[in-house]
């Protein structure tokens, strides 16, 4: 059985957005300096599922400044490419990584089925809030679901908090059903509400929607006015308002369903060693977690770093509780989306 | 935004959306059998002459009904070659899609059934000629190559797009369609997505203009056998449009702060 499943049956402390966590741990401690770190010492390899605008690289650039005597060797490419590979490898009994970086979680549920490495150490646990804790891997940082919404036309006070009440709307809206994260969003939705509900949510939301390309044309539009509400991840709208700070889009947040849904990006170690462990640490500093926040809008998961600026603080959102593991799961969802006409 | 930037728009959206992402079901999907493919072929060529028996039973009888197309279509969920095609074909995946559909409607029409069935037939093996090009493609394209090798900056990035364009536009002219295509889908997806985070503060519209090119008008005109000085134009419209994001990335890589 999977260990995520037993787990999923466990207690989750926090009210507010758990989206898994390991039975033993109450309170994060705070985020830490990387001046308290140790030197890193010695030959790690690293699968890194390409990241934000080269900015994970920009990290291990620094990481390897940081530490002359770290031999860091870097497998790039595609998440979904490098989580197949790491399946294979796990496979025919020759796993080559010592630690997978993913920008979604999928990725790691994957590889972590098919490799099933040793529980994360506590040590390393303990730094994430104790909402988003897992036990084979570590969520690194976060993306929230949201609606974009025209703010010349619309407040936020007008929107339903509750995203299955969107139908009943007069608004228009806007969706990107090719783009992974829409996928990701429906495939909660499936696991939050069913097939039935889901189906008839998206049945009934065809009619009021626009499709576009891409999520970032999502926002575009909401903020051109051609649309009133736009479904899209948060850092699209940040950063459209960072180079335009006018442009007549603000986001809202449903609560406590798929559409604030936070997914992470993340990390496994798949060879445990003290190397690996003190690498992720490094992940997990103030220094890293803020960087990623301001240059990439990502959402800390860690107490004691800001959020990135636009967004409110995370722990006044609310997240529904999902195992993003399952998210992996598109199939059904690629044929609902077929089935109700939007794919 | 002009007229035929929104055109274009419509267009990658018409496009992309017939191409989903590749899915990982739990527990059906043979990660063995794929990751040696190539030694499979022929268990796959299988899976698609039965496939294509399947739809000679259904064009050749009059009577058949929108049950028989779902048999159809669970038939395609079933067999080894989809998942195959999904994963390592996945150019003309959409396309088996998008003819099972257009059967199912011709049925429920009863109209257009045997041309329906005659395009699921050439999707099949479209499909299947892709598998078997993917199994014979000795070397990745650049994008795949660089995927495992050393960082690029964003500007370098840009430089190594541009080159991705030429060499598919050199393809094109060889004859090699699905080259030329493949190319393309490589570089947008292993290089140009990356770069977006760092666009679109400073010029979103840059960036969706670029993403319908690439989604889209250059697809397009490949798949339309369009002549060649219509795709070198169109990659000199998107040349200059990287020349700017690539001057962009420059400012920005330049600005940027320090993580310690």
């Amino acid at each position: 059985m999977h260990r995520r499943h037993v787990l999923s049956g466990l207690l989750c402390l926090s009210t507010a957005g758990a989206i898994g966590c390991l039975p033993n741990i109450g309170h994060a401690a705070s985020a830490v300096s990387v001046d308290s770190l140790p030197k890193l010492k010695g030959s790690l390899t690293l699968y890194l599922g390409r990241g934000e605008g080269g900015l994970y690289e920009d990290i291990l650039k620094a990481i390897e400044k940081r530490n002359p005597d770290l031999e860091l060797k870097i497998r790039r490419g595609p998440s979904t490419a490098l989580a197949n590979t790491l399946v294979a490898e796990s496979r025919f009994g020759n796993p080559r990584a010592d630690v997978f970086w993913s920008i979604d979680a999928a990725s790691l549920g994957l590889v972590v089925r098919a490799s099933d490495p040793d529980p994360v150490d506590a040590e390393l646990a303990n730094l994430l809030r104790p909402e988003y804790r897992y036990e084979q891997w570590l969520p690194i940082s976060g993306r929230f679901r949201t609606l974009a919404f025209n703010s010349a036309t619309l407040g936020s006070d007008a929107l339903p908090r509750d995203v299955m009440r969107l139908p009943e709307t007069d608004f228009s809206f806007g969706w990107a059903p090719a783009y992974g994260a829409f996928q990701s969003f429906v495939t909660a939705m499936r696991i939050l509400e069913g097939e039935d509900q889901t189906g008839a949510w998206l049945e009934a939301m065809a009619p009021k929607s626009k499709s576009y390309a891409g999520e970032l044309g999502v926002v575009m539009a909401t903020s051109r006015s051609e649309r009133d509400v736009g479904f899209a991840n948060h850092y699209y709208t940040l950063r459209l308002k960072q180079g335009r700070p006018d442009a007549p889009v603000d986001l809202a947040f449903t609560r406590n369903d798929a559409g604030c849904l936070l997914n992470a990006s993340g990390v496994a170690i798949l060879r445990r060693s003290q190397l690996a462990n003190d690498f992720v640490r490094h992940l997990l500093t103030t220094e890293v977690q803020g960087y990623l926040a301001r240059e990439a809008f990502e959402v800390p998961l860690l107490q004691g770093v800001e959020s990135p600026k636009g967004l409110p603080p995370v722990a006044e959102l609310q997240p529904p509780k999902v195992d993003l593991e399952q998210l992996a799961d598109l199939r059904p969802t690629l044929s609902l989306l077929r089935s109700t006409g939007v794919l | 935004m002009n007229t035929l930037s929104l055109r274009s728009i419509v267009l990658a959206a018409a496009i992309t959306l017939l191409m989903p992402e590749p899915a990982w079901p739990h527990g059906d999907r043979d990660e063995e059998k794929l990751a040696e493919f190539q030694l499979h072929l022929d268990s796959y060529q299988e899976d698609v002459a039965s496939m294509i028996d399947t739809v000679a039973g259904i064009t050749n009888n009059a009577a058949a009904t929108k049950a028989d197309v779902d048999a159809l279509i669970q038939q395609w969920e079933d067999v080894s070659v989809h998942e195959a095609i999904e994963d390592k074909a996945t150019l003309a995946y959409p396309g088996v899609w998008q003819a099972l559909i257009q059967l199912q409607q011709a049925v429920v029409a009863e109209a257009g059934v045997e041309d329906a069935g005659e395009s699921v037939k050439a999707a099949l093996w479209q499909g299947m000629g892709a598998l078997r090009m993917a199994a014979t493609m000795a070397v990745p394209t650049d994008a795949q190559s660089d995927a495992e090798g050393e960082l690029l900056s964003g500007p370098e990035s840009i430089a190594a797009i541009i080159n991705d364009l030429n060499s598919a536009v050199a393809s094109y002219v060889d004859g090699d369609a699905a080259l030329a295509e493949k190319t393309i889908f490589d570089t947008y997806e292993n290089r140009f997505e990356y770069l977006e985070g760092d666009l679109i503060p400073k010029d979103p519209d840059l960036v969706t203009a670029l993403e319908a090119d690439f989604n889209a008008t250059l697809p397009l005109l490949f798949k339309q056998g369009a002549d060649e000085i219509a795709v070198r134009r169109a990659v000199a419209n998107m040349t200059t449009q990287l020349e700017t994001a690539k001057t962009i990335l420059e400012q920005v890589e330049a600005q940027r702060g320090d993580v310690f």
